[in-house]
């Protein structure tokens, strides 16, 4: 696959991935490319709006069109829409960031996000995807999958470099109905995670994102009780219509789906 | 004549990638050659290269493409553009031109929740309930959010919310019967905004206004309220044309969005 068109398809994701917008001579060495080859690219790409010159410099990010493509994936999401009116609702009873994230393979992906109004509010991209025992949203979602599906995970995330799954902390996730952040801060908050769960697995979870739970649990166990309610909701609607919280890659093997 | 050759074979790959923007159910080869004006053998190859890139995914069937999880790294997709963004400078503006509590309210399930709100100094007129749930037919801000539903929703709302009574703090008879709320609905709609004085609760008074898609229904709904000595029906009339002024570019944005669907059994 060396065609001038894969070389324009690795140029972009090389552009979307990059920390920094890169320049013509950055892309070509990076991929080992000839500068011109690269400049050729970038100029059918910008043609397409797939990239564009970042604040007329002449370093590139993804252009307008990349994102109208990332939204129109996300889009295809049914459960995105059903649940962004619980998101507000939790941001608006939290006061803090919520954001769903699905389970699609091995991975979560957050689809949808509603920024709190608290003092420092956190605004995260959509679309950014983590190993299920990477943080909170997976381990939640992790927890509430069955044991044959932990030791798949465990074989995958051993082959991909992803931390493993631990049997002891998802155990304690389902016994509590939620996960953790990690504890941030003087009075040790942390960001919460529910699971979303259909009839015979967690498709989902829901997350306040920003550290808003005592850890242990104690003065904020009144708000718990609410946002779980809310969670409820949500989910008693995915166990009455389980498809509708499906991804569009529910066909495909989870263990062949690489982020 | 080489190198213009292969920047067009660059550029047909691009175009059957872009071809699937804004579409909603996966595509089949001959329809993306319609559209672009390519043979499907071209197509075909392109998709073949984008599948390989993990831009294109066949879909459930097999048959047709859609688009792959290599776009979830693309775009940097900021969160969304809610109602709840738009609307806050709006609440903003009103609260400072009547010096009112101002709220904004959505249907979340079979609810109206509130989910901002900007209190005003000083007495006021309602408790802060932000985030909690009050049922689509209890009370005159919910059923101005129920009125703006289409009738079937509305019928379907009605069926699943049964037993309709249900105790509150002020009496409410308007919520009590399907009958009831349907005509409260009809005096709802005939109307572009509402100014309502609860008579069990004598001290206060509200003007709440819909912000409806294209196709009227809900988006939300703003409430502004206060103790009558500040904020008595006179003085709301004598406003309402500068809050309407104000509400005037919400109300034309949120027409361009479909508002969300309707879920009564949720």
């Amino acid at each position: 696959m060396s065609s001038s068109a894969s070389r324009a398809l690795r140029i972009l994701e090389f552009v979307a991935a990059a920390d920094e917008p890169p320049g013509v001579t950055a892309i070509a060495r990076a991929l080992s490319l000839s500068p011109a080859t690269v400049f050729r690219a970038l100029d059918a790409l910008s043609r397409a709006d797939l990239v564009a010159r970042y604040q007329a410099s002449s370093r590139y990010v993804p252009g307008p069109a990349a994102e109208r493509l990332s939204r129109t994936l996300i889009a295809h999401f049914p459960m995105r829409e059903i649940a962004l009116p619980y998101l507000r609702q939790l941001a608006s009873v939290s006061g803090d960031t919520t954001s769903l994230h699905v389970r699609i393979g091995w991975y979560a992906v957050r689809i949808a996000s509603v920024t709190g109004d608290a003092q420092v509010t956190y605004a995260p991209p959509l679309g950014g995807a983590a190993a299920l025992g990477e943080n909170y949203a997976g381990r939640a979602i992790l927890a509430f999958l069955d044991a044959a599906e932990w030791a798949r995970y465990d074989d995958w995330a051993a082959k991909h470099e992803a931390p493993r799954a631990d049997e002891r902390d998802l155990r304690a996730i389902r016994d509590e109905g939620f996960a953790l952040g990690e504890p941030q801060g003087a009075d040790g908050r942390a960001a919460v995670a529910f699971p979303i769960r259909t009839r015979d697995t967690a498709a989902a979870a829901l997350t306040i994102d920003t550290p808003a739970l005592h850890v242990p649990p104690h003065a904020g166990a009144y708000a718990l009780k609410d946002w779980r309610e809310i969670v409820s909701e949500l989910e008693s609607i995915g166990q009455s219509q389980p498809s509708l919280f499906e991804t569009p890659f529910a066909h495909l093997d989870p263990d062949s789906i690489v982020l | 004549m080489v190198l213009a050759y292969r920047n067009q074979a660059t550029s047909r790959v691009l175009a059957v990638l872009t071809a699937f923007s804004g579409r909603n159910e996966a595509r089949g080869v001959s329809e993306i050659a319609r559209q672009l004006g390519m043979n499907k053998n071209m197509v075909h190859r392109a998709l073949t290269t984008l599948a390989a890139h993990g831009y294109i995914a066949r879909d459930g069937s097999g048959e047709r493409y859609q688009l792959g999880l290599r776009l979830l790294a693309l775009g940097g997709v900021a969160s969304e553009s809610d109602i709840v963004t738009l609307a806050r400078p709006t609440l903003e503006q009103l609260q400072a031109l009547t010096g009112e509590s101002v709220y904004l309210s959505i249907i979340v399930g079979r609810n109206r929740v509130t989910v901002d709100e900007i209190l005003a100094l000083g007495p006021r007129v309602l408790r802060s309930n932000r985030g909690y749930p009050v049922p689509l037919h209890c009370t005159k801000m919910s059923r101005l959010l129920l009125a703006h539903l289409r009738d079937s929703e509305i019928r379907r709302y009605l069926k699943a919310a049964q037993p309709l009574a249900r105790r509150s703090r002020f009496p409410d008879p308007a919520s009590e019967t399907a009958d009831a709320v349907w005509e409260d609905i009809y005096a709802i709609r005939a109307t572009p905004y509402l100014l309502w004085r609860n008579p069990y609760l004598a001290r206060a008074a509200y003007a709440i206004f819909p912000i409806r898609d294209e196709q009227g229904r809900p988006h939300a709904i703003i409430t502004v309220g206060g103790p009558l000595e500040r904020f008595d029906l006179p003085r709301i009339e004598a406003l309402a044309p500068a809050m309407r002024a104000i509400l005037e570019p919400l109300e034309r944005e949120a027409r361009l969005i479909p508002a969300p669907p309707f879920r009564a059994e949720g």
